[in-house]
């Protein structure tokens, strides 16, 4: 298991005491501000990244301790550190910052290196052009500030998130790279941005995001409380969805509260059965399943066809088929469950095929003609070109061919033309 | 050149060998106006009627050339009134910007230079000469205009507009009315004003979905069905779908077949 950058940082802070007391190879009388001032053109700086870090020296960068197994092969490809901020200037200001980490990189023509920077001062740079500099540069700027090794940046970047005199986009950045640095549990003031009326609605949408991103599930309380009690309902729905993307019991737990309780609102109850339905997970398959007919409302039950259909397997066919075959349910119902059920594996083409004999009413027999048509395999066309040649109601006969003419196979042309000579 | 100039739709209404005395002089008196809105009227096929504006009808056939609310509909039958083709170009530098078709109608206004009613035969060759450079919309109408004027034969003309216009709009513009003529020929109906033409009976409307199925089909495969059916399915309903599809398609082989059906020159 990855450690977080906490604990990372801790097993290293020995190692970064030394260095202080050696002081640092890239300490120079003037500030970086000075050296870039009097810089033009293309000018990179480089220092150390901190423990978690990792890039592969063209742009790509993560925090180790928030990769997956799967992200093993990347992560053997990957550099921790250095941090290189290259920056475009022009009579003295900053005009584009662009920030890389790792030794693997293509030369720059006219790019002049400023050499070695002491971490400290890299993050306080940085941070001073994100309180003042103007976008883009503002925003760009704080990620070499929270990549910084050996610096506490986060009560920092809380702080410029909360300076409502910058520039929103400013501020977003300010707190997404707060809840990534991982210095410390941020989830209260990230919460209390997310919770507060008062401010941008694109800067609560970022904290209820940040809140998500929060390691070892610090933020799903915060976003427990955001879906289940937040008067502004977009908002809700908004944490809903980020719930929903959590691995955790409790986001589980609460994500089917929020289905079943008749005081949720719709947009925060449509998001609830949305991410449930793209949850792997047997149990919640299976509990969508059984609320089905108490949602009540057709926008709802048509995420829970989504959901089921999408998932697959057995179960799903058996009970979307159920659905499709009762004619005791409205006959939208049972054609979006004809769709769902058609648009994934659940349900084979000859058992698509069988149900056109079967079922009643021209409705439902035009569902399945154009579920058909939207199957690649050419036991579709097949199917489609027998009901063209043998049904008795020449509508539908005439709505096969419709869909037989947008099909990409040869024998379709053939099997037209074979109707045109009799 | 974005429009095309009214001195070289003169030129090449001579070029498309007009022949007719009148055409030159209308495509200088259409210059000699000068720049703003010229029109023109000319008579129409018999079978064609209009409101003034933007809708023509053929008898089979409604044709929309200017914004239309839904509500209008239900008075189209009512408005309809046989009158002659009314013209209206707008002109700059030489060029035609604009045109606009209507049948009958009286709204232009002072500004308009009037030039009064024309021989359609004339109109038909300079309308038709404007088309071949013409920018999309210019050449569309002028095709449309050129078609409707009466005791015209316009397919020889056409058949070249539909190979080598420059506009492909004009093109298909062209290529729809070969069909449509073409269509007319092979079944000996009239290219205009047969609005009570029988219902289609089951078995039609299966085969003429059958005939748009195979038009959506790669044309290798299904151009020369198409002109199979055209050309030898005993129901004329069925030639004249397969046709209207064939002139949809853009394939050369379908241009040659409404020369072929309409006996003319390549």
């Amino acid at each position: 298991m990855a450690l977080t950058n906490r604990a990372a940082r801790a097993a290293c802070g020995a190692a970064a005491a030394i260095a202080a007391v050696l002081g640092a190879p890239a300490a120079s009388a003037q500030t970086i501000a000075d050296r870039v001032h009097g810089a033009s053109g293309d000018v990179e700086v480089h220092f150390a990244a901190r423990p978690g870090v990792c890039g592969n020296g063209e742009g790509s960068m993560t925090f180790r301790s928030r990769s997956s197994a799967e992200d093993d092969a990347y992560w053997s490809h990957c550099e921790p550190g250095p941090v290189r901020v290259r920056l475009t200037v022009s009579n003295g200001a900053v005009q584009a910052i662009h920030t890389l980490v790792g030794t693997r990189h293509h030369a720059i023509t006219g790019l002049t290196d400023l050499g070695a920077v002491g971490d400290r001062d890299a993050a306080t740079y940085f941070l001073s052009l994100g309180r003042t500099a103007q976008l883009p540069v503002a925003r760009e700027a704080l990620e070499p500030v929270a990549l910084a090794d050996s610096v506490t940046v986060a009560p920092d970047l809380l702080s410029l998130a909360d300076d409502r005199a910058r520039p929103v986009e400013v501020r977003k950045s300010a707190l997404f790279w707060a809840g990534q640095v991982d210095e410390s549990d941020v989830s209260k003031p990230v919460g209390r941005i997310a919770g507060d009326s008062s401010e941008d609605r694109r800067m609560r949408e970022q904290a209820v995001f940040v809140l998500s991103q929060l390691p070892d599930g610090e933020g799903v309380p915060a976003l427990l409380d955001i879906a289940k009690t937040n008067r502004d309902s977009w908002l809700a729905a908004k944490a809903t969805f980020w719930l929903g993307q959590i691995d955790d019991p409790r986001a589980s737990a609460t994500l089917r509260q929020l289905v079943t309780d008749s005081n949720v609102s719709s947009d925060v109850k449509g998001q609830a059965v949305f991410v449930l339905g793209q949850h792997d997970s047997p149990d919640d398959q299976a509990f969508l399943r059984r609320e089905f007919d108490a949602l009540g409302t057709k926008t709802l039950q048509d995420k829970v066809l989504m959901g089921v259909a999408q998932h697959g397997g057995p179960d799903a066919r058996t009970w979307l088929m159920g659905i499709v075959a009762d004619s005791a349910r409205p006959v939208e119902v049972r054609k979006q469950a004809l769709f769902w059920a058609g648009q994934g594996d659940a349900v084979s083409t000859s058992d698509l095929a069988g149900l056109y004999d079967h079922l009643q009413g021209d409705a439902m027999r035009r569902q399945v003609i154009f579920v058909l048509s939207q199957r690649d395999d050419s036991s579709a066309t097949d199917a489609l070109m027998h009901i063209a040649t043998t049904d008795p109601d020449h509508e539908l006969r005439k709505q096969a061919m419709f869909w037989l003419g947008q099909k990409n196979d040869p024998r379709v042309a053939k099997f037209l033309a074979g109707i045109l000579e009799h | 050149m974005r429009y095309p100039s009214i001195a070289a739709a003169a030129t090449l209404v001579a070029a498309l060998g007009a022949g007719r005395a009148g055409a030159q002089p209308l495509a200088q008196r259409v210059s000699g106006a000068g720049d703003g809105r010229v029109e023109l009227r000319f008579a129409s096929r018999p079978g064609v009627c209009g409101d003034g504006h933007g809708l023509i009808s053929t008898g089979d056939q409604n044709i929309l050339r200017a914004n239309w609310s839904a509500g209008d509909n239900r008075n189209w039958r009512r408005v309809c009134a046989p009158g002659p083709v009314r013209v209206v170009m707008s002109t700059s530098h030489g060029d035609v910007e604009r045109l606009r078709v209507s049948i009958g109608g009286t709204d232009s206004d002072a500004t308009v230079h009037d030039l009064g009613i024309v021989s359609a035969p004339d109109a038909a060759e300079y309308l038709l000469g404007l088309a071949r450079d013409a920018s999309n919309a210019v050449g569309d109408d002028a095709v449309l205009a050129a078609v409707l004027a009466d005791s015209t034969t316009p397919w020889q003309t056409l058949l070249t507009l539909a190979r080598d216009a420059r506009s492909r709009d004009t093109r298909q513009n062209a290529a729809f009315w070969l069909g449509r003529a073409a269509a007319a020929s092979v079944n000996g109906t009239r290219l205009f004003g047969d609005s009570d033409a029988p219902a289609e009976t089951s078995d039609e409307e299966v085969r003429g979905q059958a005939i748009f199925a195979l038009s959506q089909q790669p044309h290798n495969e299904s151009v020369p069905v198409l002109i199979q059916v055209a050309r030898t399915n005993s129901d004329p309903v069925l030639r004249g779908k397969a046709l209207f599809w064939l002139s949809q398609s853009g394939d050369d082989r379908a241009i040659d077949l409404f020369g072929q059906i309409l006996h003319l020159q390549r």
